[in-house]
């Protein structure tokens, strides 16, 4: 018995160690699957980690893409705005050319008191017109960011004399006394864009002038401080104008501002001027503060910082002419007028028969060629939207056609068409000069005398005529800077010229190829280093265009236009080859 | 009220287990059951025939019972529930046909209660959004609670079904007695939106024709590539279904996912009707940390609340499928918060309430309903 307990002890001890033994494997196998499936989270977490990121990634690029494609459906359509408005500003500028035109001429007839008035009235309001169209022209330029700047060279008792024949007349009406100086020792010779500048003044002048019933208006340009090629100037402009209330300071620089007379009317305007203002002068990285007493007068102050310029540079400024008599020597000459409006033909045919100046009118393209063809002109005025073509593209025939008898004849464009493009074209292919619609007969005759007197300083030559051989060594447009730097030794300049002529096919090559490439970095870095080469060797036309260029294609600024300005530069280039070429053979025969 | 859980892989093991739990102390009056395609539906439906237990159910894209995820089985949950607190309603309907059915339920139920309130399966024919709006018409700002029925995820037909009916183009409906029953729920779904905003330019009911003017299918493409790749010669959309429209509405975002596409015009189904000119952004899972997330909103919406003596989730495929063998940790943890009773089905679009008390019809949500007698 006792044996057989023991058996069943034994037997009972091995059956809880089997038991204890499985339970042990079955945990085991727990503990397994716990972790077989932790492994199985982890990976699958990681795998989702790896999926998320792509997905993230192709989200964020497809993103981008729509954000890329919305951006230029946004330029679309802003190109397309801008084009409307500056289309609409042409149907606008067009017939008030002629109610302006037509009213300088009837008010030169005998008229009665009560008919003077009248005349007056449609005058004055066709001005009010074109200050608003002008206005709403500059602001939708601006908030398409479309303003360029463009830093030139001027000079700044030249540049005040022009502001004080616009508005000298002006003030002289309501018996103002209109003072502009230029503080002692501020530098002269500024480099800036001062087409805004001339804006920003005039504008400023102008509301004075309005506000203004009895008293003075000063300009005054004063240097506060230099620093290396800089200058901070402060432009003052102060008047006994009617003031602004404190209360409407801040408000005057946001648009359609408006601000009231002393008898409490609104005074006449879109209340545009002074957010145009306030926006060319951030542009220019300026600032504006006014400073008012209701009924005392108002005093604006512009503060900017300028790049200055010694010695030489008055002779490239823009030279004012103060003088708009008719030169006697024009009745000699003959002009030719591109233009297919009739009213604007009519008006300046009376105007040119005032003037005892004879005039060939041209009404489309067509026949302006069979014109330019036969006739050698003095002077030619053309209007840029012709019927049959584009008045740009029609001088540029001729700069490009070495046989004609109009090939270096003075152009000067007239047109109400607004777009800053044009005025680059027109500069590129040597326009002497270019003026909006509609003009006044004062500033056409101070237009026309520039572009002629420019056309024959130093004698019957045009200056910026291809050099013969009889011309005086580097008394032309071209080359200055060679002649002012190596003229004492023209060995010099005969080799750089020969440098110059086998470096730019090179360069126009390369040009080409990062063009095609779309590598606009190589591109900038290609024009940036001829450009100052085209500077040294003074070849006018060629460096505004690639100025131009390098401007644009600067960090891809605005490569829009880049085919358009490549092609003007390589037809430049080429005429340009042929000027150096001809000055060589000059300088073959002088050096020898 | 008592309840059960059950769950068996076949008709048979099922069969015995509810014979089993079938005693003195436990007579079942209701089961709200969800089984696989796979499963022979007809027999199984005949077992609470044969108790004379009214059943309100759908098939599924995978299962859940307490803490543990299914696949291709059926669970059911076994309540004793006052024959008198509950009806069970059937009716034929499609996509067009979807507010005149909810409407149609809305009606039976006030028939019934004074306070009826609603759980819902359908077939994917219905349109969810329908049948609130129905609802609503009826019974403004309604509890509505429920899922689409699945199919494993095979695109093919989901069924409601009933003691009576198992069909491809139903919505059937389990209305409570608000009186006598205490109904809780809420869904949250943590999807964030990616990218920009994008625009459907072309639509119809749930089938999108362009997005920002373009073939739709070539816009998901162009974002998702792969994903919303379709099988084989099958129209089915693998994967897009996690990466859904949130939809822009009146300031609030309503996720909507693609389901198949249509080659031949480069459109695209979803899973809920979107509206022509509406905005969206495009969405994509959040990390594994929304599990932690959803648990922690689901307990700050107990707060206060009755602890329920059973709960029913619909929880979305595409959850699932984005959170693979994780989503059994936000299961579990559910189940943790109350410890009782609880089934639910991986659902192709679910009914729930917003943390403001709107029902809406979601994708990608879980939608979470605590039920209890008074």
């Amino acid at each position: 018995m006792q044996k057989l307990e023991k058996i069943a002890e034994e037997l009972s001890r091995k059956i809880n160690e089997q038991v204890a033994s499985k339970e042990q494997s079955q945990e085991m196998i727990r503990q397994v699957e716990k972790i077989v499936k932790e492994i199985v989270k982890s990976e699958f977490r990681l795998k989702r980690t790896l999926r998320d990121n792509e997905i993230t990634n192709a989200v964020l690029k497809n993103t981008i893409t729509e954000l890329e494609r919305q951006n230029e459906i946004i330029e679309k359509q802003s190109k397309f705005k801008e084009e409307l408005f500056a289309s609409i500003s042409h149907e606008l500028r067009t017939p008030l050319h002629g109610i302006l035109g037509m009213s300088q001429l009837i008010s030169r007839t005998d008229m009665s008191e009560k008919q003077t008035n009248f005349v007056n009235v449609i005058k004055g309001s066709a001005d009010n017109l074109l200050v608003i169209i002008n206005d709403i022209l500059s602001l939708t330029k601006m908030n398409a960011g479309k303003i360029e700047l463009v830093e030139r060279p001027f000079y700044l008792p030249d540049f005040l004399k022009e502001i004080e024949g616009v508005l000298k007349l002006k003030a002289e009406e309501k018996n103002l006394f209109l003072r502009l100086e230029v503080a002692p020792d501020t530098p002269k010779n500024i480099v800036a864009d001062h087409i805004r500048i001339y804006q920003i003044l005039i504008n400023l002048l102008n509301n004075s002038i309005k506000f203004t019933e009895k008293g003075w208006i000063l300009l005054k340009i004063e240097s506060l401080a230099k620093r290396g090629d800089k200058a901070d100037l402060l432009f003052t402009i102060e008047d006994t104008g009617i003031g602004i209330e404190k209360e409407k300071q801040e408000q005057i620089f946001e648009p359609f501002s408006r601000v009231h007379d002393l008898e409490g009317g609104v005074i006449e305007g879109a209340g545009l001027g002074l957010n145009i203002v306030k926006k060319l002068m951030s542009l220019l990285g300026g600032k504006i503060s006014v400073e008012s007493k209701y009924g005392s007068g108002t005093c604006f102050k512009l503060y900017l910082t300028c790049k200055i310029l010694d010695g030489e540079v008055a002779e490239i400024t823009d030279t004012a002419i103060d003088e708009i008599e008719i030169p006697s020597t024009w009745k000699d000459l003959r002009f030719l007028y591109i233009e297919d409006n009739p009213t604007n033909i009519l008006y300046a045919k009376h105007l040119f028969l005032e003037w005892n100046i004879e005039i060939d009118i041209a009404e489309d393209c067509a026949k302006s060629r069979e014109k330019l063809k036969n006739n050698k002109y003095d002077c030619i005025l053309s209007d840029v939207k012709l019927p049959d073509g584009n008045g740009i593209d029609l001088i540029r025939e001729i700069r490009e056609n070495f046989n004609s008898p109009n090939y270096q004849t003075p152009v000067l464009i007239l047109t109400a068409s607004a777009s800053e493009h044009e005025r680059i074209i027109t500069e590129a292919i040597n326009i002497q000069s270019y003026m909006g619609k509609p003009f006044r007969p004062t500033h056409l005759i101070k237009e026309m005398k520039r572009a002629i007197d420019n056309y024959q300083k130093d004698g019957s030559e045009p200056t910026y005529k291809i050099p013969m051989s009889s011309e005086p060594v580097g008394k032309n447009k071209y080359f200055t800077l060679l002649y002012k730097n190596f003229g004492k030794n023209l060995s010099v300049v005969k080799e750089m010229l020969e440098i110059f002529k086998t470096q730019i096919p090179v360069t126009l090559e390369k040009l080409e190829k990062h063009h095609n490439d779309k590598n606009y970095e190589g591109f900038y870095f290609e024009i940036h280093r001829i450009k100052s080469t085209i500077k040294i060797v003074g070849l006018p036309q060629l460096l505004e265009l690639a100025m131009v260029m390098e401007r644009d294609t600067y960090e891809a600024a605005d490569v829009t236009m880049i085919s358009d300005y490549l092609d003007k530069f390589k037809k430049q280039a080429a005429i340009d080859i042929h000027i150096i070429e001809a000055e060589l053979e000059r300088l073959s025969k002088n050096v020898a | 009220m008592k309840t059960i859980t059950l769950s068996g892989h076949s008709v048979a093991d099922l069969s015995e287990k509810i014979n089993q739990s079938i005693t003195a102390d436990f007579k079942p009056t209701l089961a709200i059951s969800f089984g696989s395609v796979k499963c022979d539906l007809v027999a199984y439906v005949k077992i609470f025939n044969d108790h004379d237990i009214q059943l309100f159910g759908a098939s599924s894209a995978g299962e859940f019972i307490n803490e543990d995820r299914k696949e291709e089985s059926i669970v059911v949950l076994l309540l004793d529930m006052d024959p008198a607190a509950f009806a069970v309603y059937h009716q034929e309907a499609d996509f067009g046909t979807s507010f005149s059915a909810g409407h149609k339920l809305a009606k039976f139920g006030l028939d019934k209660f004074k306070d009826p309130i609603f759980l819902v399966t359908f077939s994917m024919t219905i349109n969810g959004e329908g049948v609130i709006a129905g609802v609503h018409d009826l019974i403004p700002r309604e509890k509505i609670f429920g899922g689409m029925a699945g199919d494993d995820f095979a695109m093919q037909a989901t069924y409601s079904f009933t003691n009576d009916q198992i069909s491809p183009s139903s919505l059937t409906g389990l209305v409570l007695d608000g009186d006598k029953i205490q109904v809780d729920g809420v869904a949250f779904c943590g999807w964030e939106p990616i990218g920009g905003k994008n625009r459907i330019t072309k639509s119809k009911d749930n089938i999108v024709y362009e997005i920002n003017g373009q073939p739709a299918m070539d816009v998901v493409k162009g974002v998702f590539g792969n994903f919303y790749e379709t099988l084989e010669n099958h129209d089915v959309l693998m994967g897009a279904a996690q990466y859904p429209f949130q939809m822009i509405k009146d300031g609030k975002y309503v996720l909507r996912a693609a389901l198949y596409s249509n080659e031949d015009d480069g459109s695209l189904i979803l899973a809920g009707p979107v509206e022509e000119g509406q905005e969206f952004r495009f969405s994509v899972a959040p990390g594994f940390e929304v599990i932690d997330d959803t648990l922690e909103k689901f307990k700050e919406f107990a707060i206060n609340k009755p602890k329920p003596e059973a709960v029913i989730l619909f929880s979305c495929k595409a959850r699932h499928m984005s959170l693979g063998p994780l989503v059994e940790d936000e299961l579990a943890g559910i189940h943790e918060i109350w410890g009782k009773d609880m089934i639910g089905f991986f659902t192709y679009g679910e009914i729930g309430m917003d943390i403001d008390g709107n029902s809406n019809f979601y994708n990608e949500t879980c939608s979470l309903v605590m039920i209890s007698e008074k």
